[in-house]
């Protein structure tokens, strides 16, 4: 048998985790965990309810920082004027499922869920984004997104954890994010290879560049090799550099997509880089 | 076990229910509400579709405690809620034949309603990308997409 809380406050959630610590699940939109509780892979004692918790559904701008709150969920990213001037996050968030997934569902739970195929995740990565934590016995922690995966279906959460936001850099003029998702069907299907970009412009030339890779490693993970060469590149040679090849830290698992994979990443890694490239010149609006 | 409180179809319900209760099993089990079908289990097929606070959701998706404070509208609470008449959008379904088997229709039906009221005149590909977690194997969409334009056509002459 199980109790349901809806703490209103931080302070009241971390105590509760604390408390119930293992026996204690967070559950957000649900989209993830009902599912898990369904099928008895996780059992809680205790439900802990994000419905309350006001102070997590907000999205704020903050000394050039976009940040999430823990509760926000997708209906409400994709209504925000800020969110709406990041091009590859509107398409990254805007795929996830269906209406209906979106109205529920959350990017604190995406990253919970730490699936290699999520698609925010995957934007999050190609964003430099942090994801902010607190617990009753460690404080506050802010962790790198590429500091958050252990492996397919495990992050460094505790069950004490409480994810209060995720963070990534506002858009700013010369700055542009694409976002390419490769999938069977139109809607309602986990891609098969996702690539993000956000990056950076000036006279022609890259200045930096964000790249996270999703659904082809065990995590989804951010490729600093692409990063790094795209710097000094101008539209063109950026575009050759994409098309050359697989990036190395893409580390395809064998599958029977794996030939796909390989042909079709460095495709998708060239539209999103391109996508962002248009936006960084305000090609876009 | 936990106590719930929520408006169902209008009216305020109290419940005593584990907390990993589904609303899909609440409704079918408890309130002998059938309209919503449970069917995949996992989000992706909308048979199970009902209106939380307005908008469409998956109710298998959706634990009954999370629900608690929280207004549900299922396909049996429309017509009572319409003051006795068949909603707009259940009249439209009927009038442009879009109905064959009927499994999937309750939650097109309330996909239509949450839809239809953000926005009063969709282009067809708003339709279908608003239709598009609804899924039905026996109509082809093509005839759903025509009640939803006649539905829509209804409610903004006030029908
Ligand atoms: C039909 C369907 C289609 C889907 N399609 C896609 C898709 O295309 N792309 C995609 O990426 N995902 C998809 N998903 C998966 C899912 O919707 C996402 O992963 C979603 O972001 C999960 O968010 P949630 O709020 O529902 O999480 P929940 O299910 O509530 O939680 C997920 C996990 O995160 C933890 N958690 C949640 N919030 C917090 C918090 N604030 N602090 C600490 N831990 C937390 C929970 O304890 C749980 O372990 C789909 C799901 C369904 C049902
Ligand atoms: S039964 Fe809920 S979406 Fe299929």
């Amino acid at each position: 048998m199980s109790e349901f809380f809806k703490p209103k406050t931080v302070k009241e959630c971390i105590d509760l985790l604390d408390q119930y610590g293992s026996k204690a699940m967070i559950v957000n939109g649900g989209t993830d965990a009902v599912e898990k509780i369904n099928t008895g892979k996780a059992q809680p004692e205790a439900v802990i309810l994000m419905t309350e918790m006001k102070e997590l559904k907000k999205i704020t701008v903050k000394d050039g920082a976009v940040h999430v709150g823990g509760a926000v969920t997708y209906l409400q990213m994709l209504k925000n004027a800020e969110i709406k001037k990041n091009q590859g996050m509107m398409i990254a968030v805007g795929a996830i499922g269906s209406p209906p997934v979106r109205v529920m569902a959350t990017p604190a739970g995406n990253v919970g869920t730490a699936a290699p195929s999520a698609d925010c995740t995957t934007m999050l990565m190609g964003s430099d984004a942090k994801i902010h934590v607190v617990s009753k016995k460690e404080g506050e922690r802010v962790i790198p997104i590429d500091k958050f995966f252990v492996k397919t279906y495990v992050n460094v959460l505790k069950p004490e954890d409480l994810i209060t936001e995720v963070e990534f850099p506002a858009m700013q003029p010369g700055m542009g994010s694409g976002y390419v998702r490769l999938t069977r069907r139109k809607v309602q299907d986990i891609g098969k290879v996702l690539v993000s970009a956000t990056i950076e412009v000036k006279r022609g030339r890259c200045t930096k560049a964000v790249i996270g890779l999703g659904a082809l490693n065990a995590t989804a993970v951010r490729a600093y090799s692409v990063e790094e060469a795209l710097v000094g590149l101008s539209r063109k040679e950026a575009q050759e550099f994409c098309r050359s090849g697989l990036p190395k830290e893409a580390g395809l698992r064998p599958s029977r997509y794996t030939h796909y994979k390989e042909i079709t990443t460095p495709v998708a890694l060239e539209r999103a880089v391109m996508m962002a490239w248009d936006q960084a010149e305000g090609k876009v609006k | 076990m936990a106590v719930v409180n929520f408006k169902l179809n209008g009216n305020d319900v109290t419940i005593d229910v584990d907390a990993k209760e589904r609303m899909i099993d609440t409704l079918r089990k408890r309130f002998h509400l059938t309209g919503a079908k449970l069917t995949c289990g996992t989000g992706d097929c909308g048979a199970c579709t009902v209106l939380y606070n307005g908008k469409a959701i998956r109710s298998c998706t959706l634990l009954t405690c999370m629900c608690d404070g929280q207004e549900i509208v299922t396909i049996e609470g429309l017509m009572p809620m319409n003051g006795g008449k068949l909603h707009p959008v259940q009249q439209a379904f009927m009038e442009a034949g879009a109905i064959q088997c009927g499994y999937c229709i309750p939650g097109m039906i309330l996909t239509t309603v949450a839809f239809l009221n953000e926005n009063k005149n969709p282009t067809t590909a708003q339709i279908r990308a608003a239709i598009s977690g609804n899924l039905s194997r026996c109509s082809g969409y093509v005839k759903i997409i025509d009640a939803v334009k006649l539905a829509a056509k209804r409610m903004r002459e006030g029908a």
